[in-house]
């Protein structure tokens, strides 16, 4: 406990400095190095899990959401890892693409993709969905990193084509680029009032510890490619 | 016993003054009909505006299918006849080309017969939507037509089936004014439902039941019937009354306002019956002390004079009610095909009721006390040039009381809220209290002047004289003005913070998730000149240290720190910003990560400037310290943000951009396709037809809003002239004095003039100020919006005042300065 609080206090320290440091007048896509990664990657194996308002948690304590009862769950089976909630709510697969270089900084050696629920919202052409996600999985595969992709599906009101279509860019990239595959991150979730939140899009604390049990299988096995 | 000779003759005797104060209670009694007119028509005009806004009496939503239990209840209600329903499901859907060839996103909407119950869907055709829309058929968005390159008689795939575009939708009476979602609207008939293949398990649909009751004023309680059959955590029951349109803050800010206009009024009018009377009672002192003197009792007198207030008072008032409903045909008549409900003439028991009881109170308070103090004069008193008061009895002690009770319940009718009326009498008595204190010592330090020309010291020596009225004069002027310029200022800031936000030009295009590295792509395609807003997006995860528990925000019904946030950086306040706290956006530049607030925001932890605000973005903890709060000075479609920081502290982080173009129809339709083709992880928002609903609502309210201004600064101005004129009329001796010591008329002129401008500039003066404060109350206190003082329309306004109180004050001694001395010193000499 003290130890995570003086981490948080540290981590803290690097991160406003990592932010004031090195910014120049122009903005720039490129993100700043934060520091602060490489010191907490350390002593241990970090995963980022990169993804949208499902992973960020919206609406869910942060300890709630599934990145850090993931963390919980395998620290319990023995894997000193850390698990970074790198998800930002409303971010599409082109927003994703373009923070690539923002998630590497982090130094991690499994990412969890989720991402595409939202351009699936805004009815974004999959093939458009498709190339992103790809992009993405290759960037991170170039930098050494195992990626685990959470396949998605997309509500029926769009209708067959458009579901059916957009369902079938996970199980795609994950066999073109060789990643894990976590083939329906809500599965058991998605459709059950008792795990989801008044919206019925959100899940509950109860929907992310049922979320942690469908993606562990995959990231076990991320973890010992690792090995 | 009623001596009919003496009261006519009274009445005669002074004919100016009698005629001001049939005059004042005229005006005063046609304002009070007017505005309850007015009322009248307003009150029916929002419901039926609120009606229109969700097409319904009754509104059901929920984001799953209705639980069998309400819709029991609902069968209930239309078998006993009490009420009839339709069902609409809206949802996205892909809308697609039937050669397998473009597809869009399109927001689709399927309405059951019957729908809408109130407003109109306007079609292209110009047809009734239940002539058009039919199974097989749909009605669509002309964006949608453009986009997918179609027109009205060509298939349309929507989900499992084939639909024939029947017409194009020009607006709907219930889209919603937060209406912010990519894709047109499509509208679909029920008897498709099934065929469509949408509405499935895993579908995301939005579960609405319009109720339409049959019997007005039912909606109460049958949306209480249906509440209680409904599953609270996901059905919501609302009645018009009770849905948030959007409008609804602006429609209670008018009703206030309108009350507000009402109680001024009643102020106003007040303060003019009060003014003439004072001056009708001080006319025939004099003429009481002679009556007494020759034997009359002082039961006599006071129920002759009582008689001749309330004869005047009662002409005044059948006056006023023809006035008041003249004026209502008049509205009627130029309101019809502005509002969208006709202006009937009514005249209302209430108004009747209340003008009745004005003009009662302000006989007792400004006639009968006066006379209760004559009562018991003493007929010496002739023989001194003024006459003093007596010391006061019980009796008028007593009917003052009663006067101030009647006065106080009639506000209380005009301010329908306990809370505002009691803050309101508040106000009065404090602004009462300050302005006659102000007066006091105003006119006691112009006592003092010594110096300076002839004219002026003889201007201010008038003021002083004895038994003069300079102090209450300028106390009622400046209570007057400040009632004026109060609703003035009100009214202004309604119509910059409501009205004027939504300019016809404003941007209502909006287009979402471009990439920075996007930016040069998308300004080549839309414009040089589109703003482009960085949008980072972040959770508030702790306050000053405390952690933000996100399942007790949940449960908020407003705005709450439970979700995520949009952050920007920039280094300036746009145009609609203030700063309500805070020297600058972000300090004197000595706070490492600082941060500016949107109040909004702030007022979810009451978060000060110094706080700290720990964010999340996308991993990565941020602690904030506070350093300025800002306020958005209107209401718009303009986009705004919570959290505003430097460039150099999120100018790096992961972010989007956004952007606000002003485009509409073909160029509109033209800018999408463009961007689309281009960047097609890019999503447009065409908030066009929203933007055209609330200006054309707005433009209705606002003909109510200065319609109710004005038609109570107008009254409000001839109740002050009235006053003034009555005042004014008393200078007849004066006129004399001067003319007989061998002053020239323009040298008497000039005395009145300076007279009158100093009472007129000192009244407006203290006015300003007081108006300011006053307006300011209601603006923040009330109507919670940010205050303009409008500094050059109120200096406008005081100055017109100022000028007005000395115009009407010469022209009411102007008859006087044509008198011989002769002829005053006759009449003088016969009383």
């Amino acid at each position: 406990m003290m130890r995570s609080r003086r981490c948080a206090w540290i981590w803290k320290l690097l991160v406003a400095a990592a932010l004031l440091v090195g910014c120049g007048d122009e903005p720039s896509p490129a993100p700043r190095t934060p520091a602060a990664p490489a010191a907490r990657a350390a002593d241990s194996l970090t995963i980022v899990a990169m993804g949208d308002s499902l992973t960020e948690g919206l609406g869910v304590a942060e300890e709630q959401a599934y990145p850090a009862l993931l963390e919980a769950r395998l620290r319990e089976l023995g894997y000193d890892v850390s698990v970074i909630n790198a998800g930002i709510s409303g971010e599409t697969s082109s927003g994703a693409l373009t923070r690539v270089p923002w998630v590497l900084d982090f130094a991690p050696a499994v990412v969890i993709l989720t991402t595409g629920a939202n351009d699936g919202f805004r009815g974004i052409d999959p093939s458009v969905i498709h190339r992103n996600i790809d992009a993405i999985v290759d960037q991170l595969q170039r930098a050494g990193i195992v990626v685990v992709l959470g396949g998605m599906q997309m509500s029926r009101n769009l209708g067959r084509p458009y579901t059916e279509a957009f369902a079938a860019v996970y199980p795609r990239v994950a066999r073109e680029r060789g990643a894990l595959l976590v083939p329906f991150f809500l599965d058991g979730v998605a459709g059950v009032p008792s795990l989801n939140q008044s919206d019925g899009i959100h899940p509950n604390a109860a929907g992310y510890r049922r979320i942690v049990e469908t993606v562990l299988p995959s990231v076990r096995q991320a973890l010992e490619r690792l090995r | 016993v009623l001596h009919r000779r003496f009261i006519l003759r009274q009445i005669g005797r002074s004919p100016g003054q009698s005629l001001l104060l049939v005059l004042a209670v005229m005006l005063a009694i046609a304002t009070l009909t007017a505005l309850s007119g007015l009322s009248s028509t307003v009150h029916r005009m929002l419901r039926l505006e609120a009606r229109r806004l969700q097409a319904a009496d009754i509104l059901v939503r929920s984001s799953a299918p209705f639980s069998p239990p309400l819709l029991a209840a609902v069968e209930r209600l239309e078998t006993r006849g009490a009420a009839i329903s339709a069902m609409v499901h809206e949802m996205n859907v892909m809308a697609r080309r039937v050669d397998e060839g473009a597809a869009t996103l399109a927001s689709a909407k399927v309405v059951a017969p019957g729908y809408p119950f109130y407003g109109e869907v306007t079609l292209a055709s110009g047809r009734a939507l239940a002539e058009v829309l039919a199974a097989g058929r749909v009605v669509v968005e002309s964006g949608l037509l453009q986009r997918l390159e179609l027109t009205v008689g060509d298939a349309l795939r929507v989900g499992d089936t084939t639909l024939t575009i029947a017409d194009v939708l020009l607006s709907e009476p219930d889209r919603p004014l937060r209406f912010f979602a990519p894709g047109a609207r499509l509208l679909l008939a029920a008897a498709d439902l099934e065929a469509l293949g949408l509405v499935t398990a895993g579908s995301r649909v939005r579960y609405l039941l319009l109720v339409k009751v049959h019997q007005p004023g039912d909606e109460e309680q049958l949306a209480a019937e249906l509440r209680a059959a409904s599953e609270p955590e996901r059905e919501r029951v609302d009645t018009w009354r009770s849905a948030d349109s959007g409008m609804r803050r602006y429609f209670d800010n008018l009703v206030f306002f309108l009350s507000l206009a009402g109680a001024f009024t009643l102020v106003l009018a007040g303060i003019g019956i009060a003014s003439t009377l004072a001056a009708l009672v001080a006319d025939k002192r004099r003429t009481i002390a002679i009556l007494k003197t020759v034997g009359a009792t002082g039961r006599f007198v006071t129920t002759q004079f009582l008689v001749v207030l309330l004869l005047l008072g009662l002409a005044g008032t059948a006056c006023g009610i023809a006035l008041g409903l003249a004026i209502q045909a008049a509205l009627s008549a130029a309101l019809r095909g502005v509002l969208p409900v006709v202006a009937e003439v009514t005249l209302s028991a209430a108004a009747l009721g209340s003008g009745l009881l004005l003009g009662l109170t302000a006989v007792g308070l400004f006639g009968c006390l006066p006379l209760l103090r004559l009562h018991s004069i003493a007929p010496a008193a002739i023989l001194r040039l003024e006459v003093p008061l007596p010391r006061r009895a019980g009796a008028f002690h007593m009917a003052a009381l009663a006067s101030t009770v009647l006065a106080c319940w009639l506000l209380r009718l005009s301010l329908e809220d306990a809370a505002t009326w009691i803050r309101f009498l508040l106000g009065l008595g404090i602004g009462l209290g300050c302005a006659a204190l102000a007066a006091r010592i105003g006119l006691t330090a112009l006592m003092r002047l010594r110096r300076g020309p002839l004219l002026l010291r003889q201007a201010v020596r008038g003021l002083a004289r004895p038994g003069g009225t300079a102090v209450a004069s300028v106390t009622s002027l400046t209570v007057a003005l400040t009632a004026l310029l109060s609703l003035l200022l009100v009214e202004r800031e309604l119509n910059a913070a409501f009205v004027n936000a939504y300019p016809a030009d404003a941007p209502a295009l909006f287009f979402i998730d471009i990439q920075p590295h996007q930016q040069e792509r998308f300004r080549a395609l839309v414009g040089a000149q589109a703003p482009l807003y960085p949008v980072v997006r972040a959770q508030v995860t702790a306050v000053n240290g405390n952690p933000v528990d996100r399942e007790a925000e949940r449960q908020r019904r407003r705005d709450n720190l439970s979700r995520t946030f949009n952050l920007t950086y920039r280094d300036h306040l746009l145009g609609d910003e203030i700063l309500l706290a805070g020297r600058s956006l972000f300090g004197d530049g000595t706070t490492a990560v600082p941060v500016s607030v949107l109040d909004t925001a702030a007022g979810m932890e009451a978060v000060r400037p110094g706080d700290t605000i720990a964010f999340r973005i996308a991993g990565l903890p941020l602690e904030a310290t506070v350093t300025s709060i800002r306020r958005r000075t209107r209401q718009s479609l303009q986009p705004f943000f919570y959290f505003v920081l430097p460039e150099s502290v999120i100018g790096r982080a992961p972010q989007t951009l956004f952007s606000a173009v002003s485009a509409t129809g073909e160029r509109s339709a033209e800018l999408q396709r463009r961007v689309a083709a281009a960047l097609p992880n890019v999503s447009a928002i065409d908030a066009s037809e929203t933007a055209r609903t609330l200006a054309a609502l707005l433009g209705k309210l606002a003909v109510v809003l200065r319609l109710i201004a004005g038609l109570a600064v107008v009254a409000g101005l001839l109740i002050v002239v009235s006053s003034v004129l009555a005042t004014g009329a008393a200078r007849m001796r004066e006129t004399v004095y001067y003319t007989m010591l061998g002053a020239r008329r323009r040298f008497v002129l000039g005395v009145f003039a300076l007279e009158h401008l100093v009472l007129g500039t000192m009244s407006a003066v203290l006015a300003l100020g007081m108006s300011q404060i006053a307006s300011g109350v209601l603006i923040r206190g009330v109507l919670d919006l940010p205050q303009r003082f409008f500094v050059r329309d109120s200096l406008l306004a005081a100055a017109g005042a100022a000028l007005l109180v000395t115009l009407v004050g010469l022209a009411a001694c102007w008859p006087t300065l044509r008198v011989r001395p002769a002829t005053v010193l006759q009449v003088l000499s016969e009383e």
